[in-house]
């Protein structure tokens, strides 16, 4: 049982608020998992890696991507046949894990691109990617946001969505994404248009929970986002209009709550000349709202998750660290920030051995030259070292 | 932009004897020109390669992009699956010094989209010939199920004339650029019998007729004897593996300019690797057979036929990393080659084969500049091509 113990580090752990300097961990390169961690007078086992005074962090976990999506295309690029999609989505894992993202759970994948590549993740034919939580296709109502070609599964009645994720479920879907409001890249709807109905959503729910699985509802604006709360969805994706009563109801039922900042920012950032008008006027307009009513809910206590749909327009696979930078420009801690990649765990139902640096979790983490704690730029640095169950990995 | 590399002692696969003190030119991903001594001219970069060996990039005519030599599943396979898999392939025989194949077999026709996919979009992959799917008869050699249902088949199945020519109407039309047919059966499956044929001469000869008319070429996969025979009676331009040819069939080949691509890897990577992992039935079955096969692949050569490096990389433990290699060795080891032989049945002789002569196969003004390059002699010994940090060049783009 070979360890492995690394030494004159500064630690976050992702849970603590704080830097513990002269940090030490050790690996057990049998199981990939943290044995122990300290500071001060490291033990001495069988390999020392001496990380000269740099920052380790856990690697992130990014609840929301598609990786089957082109950030080049204006509308997705789902239309791209399933070699193209899959040619791109493993490039795409290779960023993610590259831009220090350890864990994701897809939010819908052309295909059930997302499903298969796991299973091969798993059996060791590919290589140096983060670990995935699958959704497969996502479900969505006929005309819907997630009616594009080869993408959401069009259900319009709770026995279709019934069979339909029953039927995923059985394909290997891990985590259920269905849709219920418009959205920003749908030129068909707004972001106000309810979409599935609660009992439609109910059913997924139901037959998601019954399997011990997750589900993630995409609800922009009311009374769609109100609609997935009560369908009893795990988390809500985006909630541009998140409003108090809708809060009050995800405290009691411990709602998460997922703002991909990044997804919004990047079209009127960098979008200009290069999409249609009106895609960037519906992002443009609601970004504003999304930041105030984001800050108000994380105010008031809900839990917010690091998720960035990446994929989506500009919005490219290496950006995920992004996303704290935009957190924090909108008030939150840096503390906070950081900490939203362990709730992303926790709404993952992968915290017990994921999202921290702390004895028997993954040692999945990053090094940085630059504490990440005192500016969370730090996290963006592009040759930062990335570690997965404690293999080095880039 | 335009390198000149010099100080460089050039096999350009044309000729037999290594060129020394030479250099060569490259514009636009093409050789401008070669020449001796000291260069003509000053270009943009100016690489001096101190008196290491040129080579053509090597061509391996029979890979299966898809399959994976470690897992060996072939069936139910979805077409991510087979996507993922094969983008792995590619970058592995790119990596290795391959950089043009032609795949004799692919579900989905993946690798006929990959080949298109790599046209407009970064792909580290060799330049790529593309079967799609192959032809079997129903019950065949390359009759199992794919997708995760089993909803499609690996091969078109056909069995007749008729269903033959719309098959491979069919195939052409969707981007095929080299039919394969499966003249017999294959030696590992054990319920077959060495000398069963298949598909018969009337149905391969309307494979070859529909694919000349468009001038592309059919390989046919025969192993036992009598196929052999049916696949060369049909007028095929290759023959894939060719266990027990026979003097005259290899006489007929001689005199009708039709290749042998013995893929001698296969039976190797099973005996050299595949021992504690394979039934002992099977290893001692491939032994046996694999006797009888070098002896016989042997007697082709020394006769004249045109013997390409080809591996069937993809079967068991028959690895895209080293399979090219491997089979040039057993060409040298095994067979009787030189290595200078060896070389030309990776380079010129494979770019005839495959079509692709014009603007590969050997280095000539006008051609692409594929090429390694290694630090021993390759003509003095074979060992040479297996150097790992060999540099790679395709297009003029060093790659490794």
């Amino acid at each position: 049982m070979s360890k492995t113990t690394y030494t004159n580090f500064n630690l976050f752990d992702g849970k603590s608020n704080e830097v513990k300097k002269s940090a030490w961990l050790v690996v057990d390169e049998t199981t990939g998992k943290i044995d122990q961690v300290g500071t001060g007078d490291a033990p001495s086992t069988d390999q020392q890696v001496d990380l000269n005074g740099k920052y380790v962090m856990p690697g992130m976990v990014n609840c929301h991507t598609h990786i089957c999506m082109d950030p080049t295309a204006g509308d997705g690029g789902t239309g791209a046949n399933v070699v193209d999609a899959t040619v791109h989505a493993v490039q795409h894992l290779h960023d993610l894990l590259k831009s220090g993202v350890t864990y994701i759970r897809e939010c819908g994948s052309t295909f059930d691109i997302d499903i298969a590549l796991n299973e091969l993740r798993k059996k060791g034919v590919l290589k140096k990617v983060p670990e995935i939580l699958p959704s497969g296709r996502p479900y969505s109502m006929t005309g819907g946001h997630g009616d594009f070609p080869n993408f959401g599964h069009l259900v319009d009645s709770p026995d279709e969505m019934r069979k339909a994720v029953r039927t995923g479920l059985k394909k290997g879907t891990m985590a259920v994404k269905v849709m219920a409001t418009g959205g920003v890249m749908t030129p068909g709807d707004f972001m106000a248009d309810p979409q599935l109905s609660v009992e439609e959503m109910k059913v997924a729910a139901d037959e998601a929970h019954h399997k011990g699985r997750i589900i993630a509802a995409h609800a922009e604006g009311n009374p769609g986002i109100m609609n997935a709360i009560k369908a009893g969805v795990d988390s809500i994706e985006h909630g541009f209009y998140v409003n108090d009563e809708e809060i009050d109801l995800m405290l009691k039922q411990g709602t998460y709550l997922t703002p991909t900042f990044v997804a919004d920012w990047a079209i009127p950032e960098y979008g200009e000349g290069k999409m249609p008008d009106w895609e960037i006027k519906k992002a443009a307009d609601a970004l504003d709202d999304l930041y105030k009513n984001i800050m108000h809910a994380w105010k008031r206590g809900v839990p917010i998750t690091l998720g960035t749909d990446a994929g989506t327009p500009f919005n490219d696979f290496t950006m995920t660290p992004v996303e704290f930078q935009l957190m924090v420009e909108q008030g939150a801690t840096n503390f906070d920030s950081l900490e939203t990649s362990y709730t992303s765990a926790k709404l993952m139902k992968i915290d017990k051995e994921y999202g921290t640096l702390e004895p028997n979790k993954y040692a999945d983490f990053l090094v940085l030259d630059n504490d990440p704690l005192a500016d969370v730029k730090a996290v963006q640095q592009e040759d930062k070292a990335v570690y997965k169950k404690g293999v080095q990995v880039y | 932009m335009s390198t000149i590399y010099y100080n460089a002692s050039i096999f350009d696969g044309k000729n037999e004897e290594i060129t020394r003190d030479a250099w060569f030119e490259v514009t636009d991903g093409r050789i401008a020109q070669i020449g001796t001594g000291k260069p003509s001219k000053k270009a943009e970069k100016n690489i001096d390669l101190k008196g290491k060996y040129v080579t053509p990039g090597l061509i391996n005519a029979h890979t299966h992009m898809m399959m994976n030599p470690v897992t060996n599943k072939l069936e139910y396979l979805s077409e991510t699956e087979v996507t993922a898999t094969a983008i792995q392939n590619l970058r592995d025989l790119l990596e290795s010094g391959v950089t043009y194949i032609r795949d004799c077999g692919c579900a989905f026709n993946t690798d006929i989209k990959l080949r298109n996919f790599a046209k407009e979009h970064d792909l580290e992959a060799p330049g790529i010939i593309a079967s799609g799917r192959p032809m079997s008869m129903t019950g065949g050699h390359g009759d199992f199920k794919e997708g995760a249902d089993g909803e499609i088949d690996w091969s078109y199945l056909t069995d007749s004339p008729d269903e033959m020519r719309k098959s491979v109407r069919t195939a052409l039309k969707i981007g095929a650029d080299n039919i394969k047919v499966m003249a017999t059966g294959g030696v590992m499956s054990a319920g077959d019998n060495i000398d069963d044929t298949a598909l018969t001469p009337a149905e391969m000869r309307v494979a070859v007729e529909e694919a000349h008319h468009k001038g592309k070429k059919v390989a046919a996969h025969a192993q036992g004897n009598s196929g052999i025979q049916n696949a060369l009676d049909a007028g095929v331009d290759s023959i894939e593996h060719g266990i027990y040819v026979d003097e005259k069939q290899a006489d007929y080949m001689v005199k009708n300019n039709v290749y042998l691509v013995p893929t001698l890897n296969a039976a190797a990577s099973i005996s050299k690797y595949g021992r504690d992992k394979l039934p002992s039935y099977m290893i001692r079955k491939n032994d046996q057979v694999k006797s009888d096969f070098f002896k016989n692949v042997s007697m082709a050569f020394k006769k004249g036929v045109k013997v390409i490096v080809g591996t069937d990389a993809g079967t068991p433990f028959n690895s895209f990393k080293t399979g090219t290699w491997e089979e040039m060795q057993l060409l040298v080891n095994e067979i009787g080659a030189t290595p200078t032989q060896a070389l030309l049945s990776a380079t010129q002789y494979a770019a005839d084969l495959i079509g692709i002569s014009d603007n590969y196969g050997t280095l000539e003004p006008g051609k692409f500049a594929d090429f390694l390059v290694l630090d021993q002699d390759p003509t003095q010994s074979i060992d040479a091509i297996t150097q790992d940090n060999k540099l790679v060049f395709q297009h003029g783009k060093q790659i490794k």
